[in-house]
């Protein structure tokens, strides 16, 4: 099965809030929880497969803090 | 087929103060998805970004205009809609946006939206509709979606206000949660472009308030009872919008004059 879309997660450490939005709404699972914090406390998410994004954008939709953004960076290929 | 890099910071950091961020609203705030669909509307329809003005009012709401890199003008409460009557007035030709939560839209503005509704006043009204008045629990609530007493004893039923819009005589009237949030930004899209007054409606969790029992501890939590509790649809009955009578939400595009 190729891939169609190849995207992956920007995040944008020191806006995060670390109010699991993103995790929760991934469908595919990229973003994982973390105990790594930015300079305010925050517990920031961690991309855990980055290879499984699809580029959907709902993580950056929802997020209410403007702290990640999806960028596709290739478009194209063959479904089966 | 390979494509080149899109962008290298946020998509809507041009619209924003991006040296004012991290906001001061709570975790999970979704106010901030509002202002990101907002934002996502005003660059797809390729707007003027001078010929916008924001128009804020009181609360959390109010914060909104600190991170817009637009033209915005706070206002006391009762008086946004006259306000962005005037504006409208003065330049016709300028997109007029008001963000208002309850307190500014129902406690203290219904009356200007009755006037401004039937004058034909062409603006967009984005009502952030977090279910509660100034964070308080006991009191009689205008939009809460339980019947309470009032101070007096009296039973306080809360507003249907996209059927109050539909009544006054706007020309385009939706709801969404946050969770929509790409739907709500085509309701933007095609609410900016209407030619009369505009309601969209944001039924959205307030995260502080009665959060103090500890049974609901994380914002995502409390935002996924938004998932399982509406209902998408598009009716003709103003009365099943009524969030007190249903056990769910009902949202969708209630009202569209431009297409009928």
């Amino acid at each position: 099965m190729n891939k169609v879309v190849k995207a992956e997660v920007r995040i944008i450490s020191e806006r995060c809030k670390g109010c699991g939005i993103c995790i929760e709404v991934c469908q595919a699972n990229v973003l994982e929880r973390s105990v790594d914090t930015n300079s305010n406390g925050y517990c920031v998410p961690l991309v855990k497969d980055a290879e499984a994004c699809l580029g959907c954008g709902v993580c950056e939709m929802l997020c209410p803090d403007f702290a990640l953004f999806v960028r596709v960076l290739e478009t194209g290929g063959t479904s089966p | 087929m390979e494509s080149d890099i899109l962008e290298e910071t946020h998509p809507i950091d041009e619209i924003l103060f991006t040296d004012r961020l991290p906001s001061l609203w709570c975790p999970g705030c979704s106010i901030g998805t509002v202002v990101y669909s907002f934002a996502e509307a005003v660059r797809e329809v390729q707007m003027d970004r001078d010929s916008i003005t924001l128009i804020t009012g009181s609360g959390c709401t109010s914060c909104l205009g600190d991170y817009v890199n637009l033209r915005v003008q706070q206002s006391r409460d009762r008086y946004l809609l006259d306000n962005a009557a005037d504006v409208k007035l003065i330049d016709p030709d300028s997109n007029v946006v008001v963000f208002m939560n309850n307190i500014d839209l129902l406690m203290s503005g219904a009356r200007d939206l009755a006037r401004v509704t039937r004058r034909g006043v062409s603006m967009l009204v984005i009502h952030i509709n977090n279910l509660i008045y100034m964070q308080t629990r006991d009191g009689a609530l205008i939009n809460c979606p339980y019947a309470r007493p009032s101070w007096d004893g009296k039973t306080e039923l809360p507003f249907n206000m996209p059927g109050l819009a539909i009544e006054y005589g706007a020309r385009y009237v939706a709801r969404w949660t946050q969770l929509q949030a790409g739907w709500l930004k085509y309701s933007i899209v095609e609410a900016l472009s209407s030619s009369g007054l505009s309601l969209v409606e944001i039924v959205v969790p307030c995260l502080v308030y009665n959060n103090d029992t500890g049974l609901i501890a994380e914002s995502a939590d409390k935002v996924g009872i938004y998932d399982r509790g509406t209902v998408i649809r598009t009716i003709g009955e103003m009365q099943e919008l009524d969030i007190r009578n249903s056990k769910h939400i009902v949202i969708g595009k209630f009202l569209d004059g431009d297409a009928t």
